[in-house]
């Protein structure tokens, strides 16, 4: 079990982390999830005490630091190519696995594992992405820790290699270990975590499964007429929650597509486009980082 | 510590630059002692000739390596950004720094004294001499004391870099410092003021006998003014340290 505490991390006058606690719970795969700049990897960083800053993280009730074993308890990826390029894989793993005395058969079997037997005595500097982040999981996985901290560990990898790690994750869930996965790819994130964490600007936007989150999407209509603002009052007062989306555009939550219509067709309001938004954690994500997104192209984040 | 100082080794071991400076090192003695091996063949040779041989004429060499080698001990992580991966590995930052300081020292100190042993070889195997010389407490204390010197060297080059959180800088503040600001301290002040400087006071511990140094002897300061400076050094890496992000440099 990992627990986060008021993890908050300010860089000059940015506040990168607000006040961020949220628990990691074993046998799930917690998706850390939000826009580009959000605080993720500042996250993980303050967590393992790479970085300073407030709050405390606690590896099954003690901070990392104090951990007898630390590799033991968490394997870590944080940067795929945080490697010596004139350093071969095999040594690499065998550097780290003397830090956690683990017999140098284990880093075979970790190489053999993420698939880099073949390229075990290449040097890691010619190395692709999609190569350097399967390293940096053996790594994380080599003194078969009770826990897994990864940062965007799809990053470069193929198709395949994606399909790879997702069945690699949940199977180091399903043995009862607690992993926790930044990314920005929501359709992986989907597939992968049974649980969210959404962060935008360093806050805790949504802490809750995966599948709740979904549904939350699942109903929301989109409305584009004339008459929107006087639709929005007369929704507002069935209830839901609307929220507009530019010029005589509403996104609706709360009810459905033929509620809309029956209310717009007895209050004599023309509607020029109705439709339910699929579900999907995109709708989802995006209806929760609105405005909480740093970098953005002009025109887009819109669903 | 048992651990760190396997990791350590594996990290220094597994690296093609640390056998390129132990190389160096020992290629230079070697070298060296047979061009003026050959140039004085049958020569009788006494303690003092080994012991400068052996000892005093690498010594800027031999603490040049070992700055080298301490420096990457912490320039390495910080330039390639291992210094996540080593943290994860070893969170305690003090402890780390303990480490690689140890291990810096001590692959320093050892490629000095494998230096030397292939230089009496050498000088041995190519002048006269008498095994009197053997008997001489001094040439044991001059060879001890330059090998010790050079680990210590390395030790204050894991501090500066742990400090600099880069490999360039510390290993050129030595030199500097070693190789012009203490030379010209001593030429203006003159050889009285080399037990204040750190390096002179290590060059008049290791010498033979002081006359050999034109430094004068080594007072009871030529003792401390090194390990001070060391002491001050590693106390402030040791300060450091715990306060930055482990960022790249």
């Amino acid at each position: 079990m990992i627990q986060a505490r008021g993890l908050t991390k300010r860089f000059g006058s940015t506040l990168a982390v607000d006040d961020l606690s949220f628990p990691v719970e074993p046998g799930k795969v917690t998706g850390l999830l939000g826009p580009n700049g959000a605080g993720k990897s500042t996250t993980l960083h303050l967590m393992l005490g790479l970085v300073r800053g407030g709050g405390r993280t606690l590896f099954e009730g003690r901070p990392y630091r104090e951990l007898a074993c630390p590799m033991r308890v968490v394997g870590a990826m944080l940067e795929a190519r945080a490697l010596h390029p004139r350093r071969s894989a095999r040594n690499h793993l065998r550097m780290l696995a003397a830090a956690a005395r683990v017999p140098d058969r284990r880093v075979d079997q970790v190489l053999d594992e993420v698939g880099l037997a073949p390229v075990a005595h290449r040097r890691a500097g010619g190395f692709s992405l999609g190569m350097a982040q399967r390293l940096g999981l053996a790594a994380a996985l080599l003194a078969e820790p009770r826990a897994l901290l990864l940062d965007e560990p799809a990053n470069g990898l193929d198709p395949h290699g994606v399909a790879w790690l997702r069945q690699l994750l949940r199977a180091q869930a399903a043995h009862g270990r607690a992993v926790l996965v930044s990314s920005h790819l929501l359709a992986e994130m989907q597939l992968l975590a049974d649980h969210l964490l959404v962060i935008g600007r360093g806050r805790l936007l949504a802490d809750e499964p995966t599948d709740r989150l979904l549904h939350r999407s699942r109903r929301q209509v989109l409305v584009r007429s004339p008459d929107a603002d006087r639709l929005a009052q007369l929704l507002v007062g069935q209830g839901a929650t609307v929220k507009r989306r530019g010029a005589g555009e509403l996104t609706v939550s709360g009810i459905d597509t033929q509620t809309v219509g029956e209310l717009a067709h007895q209050h004599r309001l023309r509607l020029y486009e109705l439709a339910s938004r699929n579900a999907s954690l995109e709708a989802a994500f995006l209806e929760l980082v609105d405005g909480q997104v740093d970098y953005l192209q002009a025109g887009a984040g819109r669903p | 510590m048992t651990e760190l100082l396997v990791f350590e080794w594996r990290r220094l071991r597994s690296l093609r630059a640390t056998w390129v400076l132990v190389g160096l090192v020992v290629g230079f003695a070697l070298l060296a002692d047979l061009a003026v091996g050959l140039g004085n063949l049958n020569q009788p040779v006494d303690a003092e000739g080994v012991a400068f041989q052996v000892v005093q004429r690498d010594l800027l060499i031999r603490w040049l390596v070992a700055a080298a080698i301490g420096a990457q001990a912490f320039g390495h992580d910080f330039r390639y950004g291992t210094i996540r991966p080593t943290l994860l590995a070893f969170p305690r930052r003090g402890q780390l720094l303990a480490g690689k300081v140890l291990a810096a020292s001590l692959l320093s100190a050892a490629a000095a004294l494998a230096a030397s042993a292939v230089s009496i070889a050498l000088v041995l195997a190519l002048t006269t001499w008498d095994a009197s010389l053997f008997a001489d407490p001094r040439l044991w204390r001059s060879i001890a004391l330059g090998t010790v010197t050079t680990g210590l060297v390395a030790a204050l080059a894991v501090g500066l870099a742990a400090v600099a959180r880069g490999s360039g800088l510390p290993v050129v503040l030595i030199v500097l410092w070693a190789g012009v600001v203490e030379p010209l301290t001593v030429v203006g002040l003159g050889g009285g003021a080399a037990p204040l400087l750190p390096f002179l006071s290590l060059v008049q511990l290791t010498a033979y006998a002081p006359v050999s140094q034109d430094l004068g002897a080594p007072g009871p300061l030529a003792w401390v003014v090194f390990p001070l400076s060391l002491a001050a050094t590693l106390a402030t890496a040791r300060l450091v340290l715990p306060k930055r992000d482990a960022t790249t440099s």
